[in-house]
């Protein structure tokens, strides 16, 4: 059963129903308009008394008569029900109108709700919890911060540097850039000049906290021992630690050397003893990395040259190692030597074929693994970027008989070095409006008036193989040369040879002049020959003009210096000979009679004493010694016969008779033959 | 002016600024959350908080005045490398120099010592003639 | 560097192919190779008016065997200068423009072809002025040689032997006050503006005994 409301319809009745549905109720007469109303019901032409009864009477019949309306009972009650019948139809056709969901001609809006009303207190609570959270986070904030920087400064903590200052240092000696939040560093050398392609990006992260343990030196003491392997547990602790590369890890060195070829089969065993541990400071490891690549770069230029060039006898090609010809027989190794940090030792081994004189040494196997031994850095900077100092030893090299030429690498550094250099500097313009990049020579050109040819030589430029083998070439010819001076210095005592190398020379050329002098007689005579080396050559230039051009072979130095002694003998007897008073009969450099020399010429001087009565005669080759022959007039056995009937034919000198000189006195020739002519005179 | 290494000071006392910062308006928030606020120490640290943070403010707006003064967006593209192979192989050559001259003195030493030997050896046998001499 | 001596071929015609044909026969006849071309110019430059002495005349020759090199030849009446300098001197040449002014119709060059026989190289050139066939100029130049005394001689009979008696015996005037010093290319070029200073006094040179340089 629904229970079923009854109520009063509203007092009011509605003047007007606007069309967002709210309705206007017409207002309560106010005080004033409730009197108006009874005030005209007033009639005042009546009584009184009947008024008062008329109205009751009226309100009577009105109560009656709404009250005798209904014709049966329930009368009100169903125009109740039909007026909320209504209504709810009402409801429910605004419910059909709203309930399309795009909505198409009403919308129902949420009436706001009246906000309740605020309780303080609870208010007030929730406002010193939210203020005590926010409290408490920011003094956690705080309290964290606070902790990491008391942990900077800790002073357990190695060196006190932090990890700005080691940046700053970092960022002082390397290039580095923040990429996102890394901070990438650079330590290729494109930025010098090079052209190679890789490109050398080192990351830089802070170091953990490490073991820190007791021993732990500061960076300022770099002057260590010079053995460096001994910086393992010596670690220096640094805030900072960068990453390299893993192909650039470990240490390298072009190892370069000359060979001959005769030798047997030998493996060269290159060992490493050189590790770079993880401890190592970042500056040598970068340092480290940084000459792994420049070593990679130089040995692949050579061998991309290597290929291209075409000699006479091409260079080979193996692995990590080049071979070319410098001179027949004669070899020229270079090598890639690079450890990696990881294990201590590691041996590579490369075996050798010998070779005939016509082809070169064929190398089979690379040698990947090359020692080295980590030149002290006696400052921090220096590091080990040549490695191998011999005073510290080879250690690895061993068994090998491969002398590592510490110079010659050092020329190849300084020729990439040099590419490096010239690829970003141009000569300035002279004059101003001239081109940029003319070098000395182009400049000098136009006013000497160079040709074509001329020119286009000067632009040609040779390639850093052919610049290395020709220093190779030079430096091996000069060795050479001075062997063979030596040689000779020591062998022969009689006239003195002395040699002068001069300071200044180029890689390319360098100059020794050689006094040939007699001890004793320097005065009289010297004999002086400059000799200029350079790549496969030796000129030689006499004091009397004289201009020789010699090959490469020892063979030939050595016959030109024997054929000058001999003529150093015979020049420097005329000289005595003026001294002594002796006259000089004949002289003959080139004497074409008697037995034929091997090598050069022999030469022969006569001598006649003062009186005219004694005559010496002296013969000298480079190859036979020297001979002395004497002859005295007048003749010891001369009879006149029929033929020769004068006596004055006694005159003629006599026949000729050796002396034996090497029995004589005398320190060396010229003194013998200084004594021998004061008792020819006595 | 004023080196990097001062630089990088002011900026570390800066950071611990900015931590006093963070505490003094964490202590101020939780003195205010405390039943009884002590309104003092609110006050106290509200004045300390605003110190220093006018201090942290006017001392990172001077670096990075000085910041933009001083520096460029653009990267720089030069680097040392050049000079620091220069210097790495003029060391390469003093190492080679003075191993080469340790070699010599060796020699030199070597030398020496075997002259040395030998006046003895000449000594004694000098001696050794005198006698028999001196004997016969 | 050789010795280069300069010839004046005798030429009666308006243009002088027929004599180049008939010298570039005989050259081929000595086994010579022909090895390109070359060119030597002369621009003239006078001093105005305004400054005073003599009026001075400025030579700019460029020739294609030196091709980074400018030559500035400044001849007063009484002597030669003669600088060498590089090919970048002809931009300043616009800056001297108050001192010097050129008189273009008098431009003269010498073009023509480069043989190669033995130690010699011979050059025959074609003389033009502005445009007007003026005669035909041949260099010779020996190689080996550095001195004229040494090797004047070889030359003259090498001369001869394709070109005929236009080659007098005697020593030209130039080469005889630097008979024995070192020939420099800066001699070649004095050579050759003698020459067209020769070309420049007559209308049509049909070959004469060369005069000396007019000031």
């Amino acid at each position: 059963m629904a229970d079923i409301r009854l109520e009063v319809p509203a007092e009011n009745s509605v003047l007007e129903v606007l069309y967002d549905g709210s309705e206007l109720h017409q207002q309560p007469p106010s005080m004033s308009e409730h009197l108006t109303q009874l005030a005209r019901k007033i009639d005042f032409a009546t009584d009184g008394e009947e008024i008062k009864e008329e109205k009751k009477e009226e309100e009577e019949e009105e109560e009656k008569q709404p009250f005798q309306q209904p014709h049966w009972p329930l009368e009100e009650v169903r125009n109740k029900i039909r007026q909320a019948l209504t209504e709810v139809s009402v409801l429910h056709d605004l419910l059909a109108v709203v309930k399309p969901k795009p909505p198409q001609y009403m919308v129902l809006d949420p009436v706001q709700a009246d906000p309740p009303e605020p309780k303080a207190y609870i208010q007030f609570l929730s406002l010193k919890k939210s203020l005590q959270a926010a409290g408490t986070i920011l003094l956690n904030g705080a309290e964290r911060l606070r902790t990491s920087q008391a942990e900077m400064g800790r002073p357990g903590r190695v060196v006190g540097q932090d990890f700005h200052i080691e940046l700053l240092r970092l960022r002082q000696n390397w290039r580095l850039k923040k990429v996102g939040s890394t901070i990438l560093g650079d330590l290729s050398y494109r930025s010098a000049g090079s052209m190679y392609r890789h490109s050398g990006i080192f990351e830089v992260s802070k170091a953990d906290d490490g073991p820190g343990g007791p021993g732990i030196l500061s960076i300022g003491s770099g002057g260590a021992s010079p053995v460096a392997p001994q910086l393992g547990p010596r670690a220096i602790q640094s805030s900072l630690r960068v990453t390299v590369p893993t192909e650039l890890t470990g240490s390298a060195y072009i190892f370069v050397c000359i060979k001959k070829d005769e030798e047997d089969i030998c493996s060269a065993q290159l060992t490493s003893s050189d590790f770079v541990s993880g401890e190592t400071h970042w500056q040598q490891k970068l340092e480290k990395a940084q000459n792994v690549l420049f070593c990679k770069e130089l040995f692949s230029q050579l061998a991309r040259e290597a290929v291209k060039l075409t000699p006479s006898i091409p260079h080979l090609v193996v692995g990590n190692q080049i071979t070319a010809t410098i001179f027949p027989g004669i070899h020229l190794l270079v090598g890639l030597c690079h450890s990696d940090g990881k294990n201590g030792q590691k041996g590579g081994s490369g075996v050798l074929v010998p070779g005939n004189s016509g082809t070169g040494g064929v190398v089979v196997g690379g040698n990947n693994h090359g020692s080295t031994t980590n030149m002290a850095p006696t400052s921090v900077m220096a590091g080990a970027s040549m490695a191998g100092a011999p005073g510290v030893g080879l250690g690895g090299l061993g068994p090998s008989k491969y002398k590592h030429e510490h110079d010659l690498e050092h020329s190849l550094h300084q020729l990439l070095h040099r590419v490096y250099h010239h690829s970003f500097q141009h000569p300035l313009p002279h004059p101003v409006y001239a081109y940029m990049g003319m070098s000395k020579r182009r400049r000098a050109a136009g006013p000497e008036g160079m040709d074509k040819t001329q020119l286009v030589n000067m632009m040609k430029e040779q390639t850093l193989l052919e610049q290395i083998i020709r220093q190779v070439q030079h430096n091996f010819l000069r060795l050479r040369t001075m062997y063979v001076i030596d040689q000779l210095a020591a062998e022969f005592k009689d006239p003195l040879i002395v040699s002068h190398w001069n300071a200044f020379n180029s890689p390319t050329r360098s100059c020794v002049k050689i006094n040939i002098a007699t001890q004793g007689y320097d005065s009289v005579l010297r004999t002086k020959l400059v000799i200029h080396i350079s790549e496969r050559s030796l000129k030689c230039i006499c004091r009397d003009g004289k201009i020789m051009t010699m090959s490469f072979e020892p063979q030939e130095l050595r016959n030109l210096i024997l054929c000058q002694i001999s003529q150093h003998n015979m020049a420097a007897l005329q000289c005595l000979a003026r001294y002594t008073g002796w006259t000089v009969l004949s002289s003959e450099q080139n004497v074409g009679t008697g037995a034929i020399e091997p090598l050069g010429n022999a030469s022969t001087v006569m001598l006649a004493s003062p009186s005219g009565n004694k005559v010496i005669g002296v013969h000298s080759g480079p190859h036979q010694r020297v001979s002395v022959m004497v002859s005295s007039s007048p003749r010891p056995d001369f009879y006149p016969s029929t033929v020769v009937s004068g006596q004055r034919w006694e005159n003629l000198g006599a026949s000729w008779q050796e002396v034996r000189h090497d029995r004589m006195e005398g320190r060396n020739f010229l003194n013998k033959m200084e004594l021998l002519m004061a008792a020819l005179t006595a | 002016m004023s080196s990097p290494m001062d630089r990088l000071q002011t900026l570390d006392n800066i950071e611990k600024d900015i931590a006093t910062v963070l505490q003094s308006a964490g202590h101020a928030l939780s003195e205010l959350s405390k039943d009884k606020p002590a309104n003092k120490q609110v006050e106290g640290h509200v004045n300390q908080f605003r110190q220093t943070l006018t201090n942290v403010e006017t001392e990172l707006a001077k670096q990075i005045n000085y910041l933009t003064q001083v520096s460029t967006g653009q990267a720089h593209e030069g680097s040392s490398y050049n000079s620091q192979k220069t210097l790495q192989m003029a060391m390469h050559r003093l190492d080679h120099a003075r191993t080469r001259v340790n070699e010599l003195d060796t020699i030199k030493t070597k030398y020496i010592q075997l002259l040395q030997q030998h006046q003895l050896q000449k000594q004694q046998q000098g001696m050794q003639q005198q006698q028999p001499s001196s004997q016969s | 560097m050789g010795v280069s001596v300069l010839q004046i071929f005798p030429d009666a015609s308006r243009s002088g192919c027929i004599e180049t044909e008939k010298l570039h026969k005989r050259i081929m006849n000595l086994d010579a190779v022909q090895c390109g071309m070359f060119t030597v110019d002369c621009d003239s430059y006078y001093t105005t008016a305004q400054t005073g002495g003599g009026v001075r005349k400025m030579h700019i020759v460029h020739n294609t065997e030196t091709p980074a090199t400018t030559y500035a030849i400044l001849d007063t009446g009484s002597k030669q200068v003669t600088l060498s300098a590089d090919y970048l001197f002809d931009l300043m040449l616009p800056r001297l423009d108050h001192m010097y002014q050129s008189k273009k119709n008098l431009k003269i060059e010498s073009k023509g072809a480069k043989y190669e026989v033995g130690d010699f190289v011979v050059k025959i050139g074609t003389v033009t002025m502005s445009g007007h066939y003026k005669g035909i100029l041949v260099e010779v130049e020996y190689l080996p040689s550095v001195t004229p005394a040494l090797c004047w001689s070889l030359m003259r009979e090498f001369m001869q032997s394709f070109m005929g008696s236009c080659v007098k015996p005697t020593v030209p005037p130039y080469l005889q006050n630097k008979f024995h010093d070192v020939h420099t290319p800066q001699d070649t070029v004095q050579q050759y503006v003698e020459k067209f200073n020769e070309f420049r006094e007559g209308p049509t040179f049909t070959g004469a005994t060369p005069s000396a340089p007019s000031s």
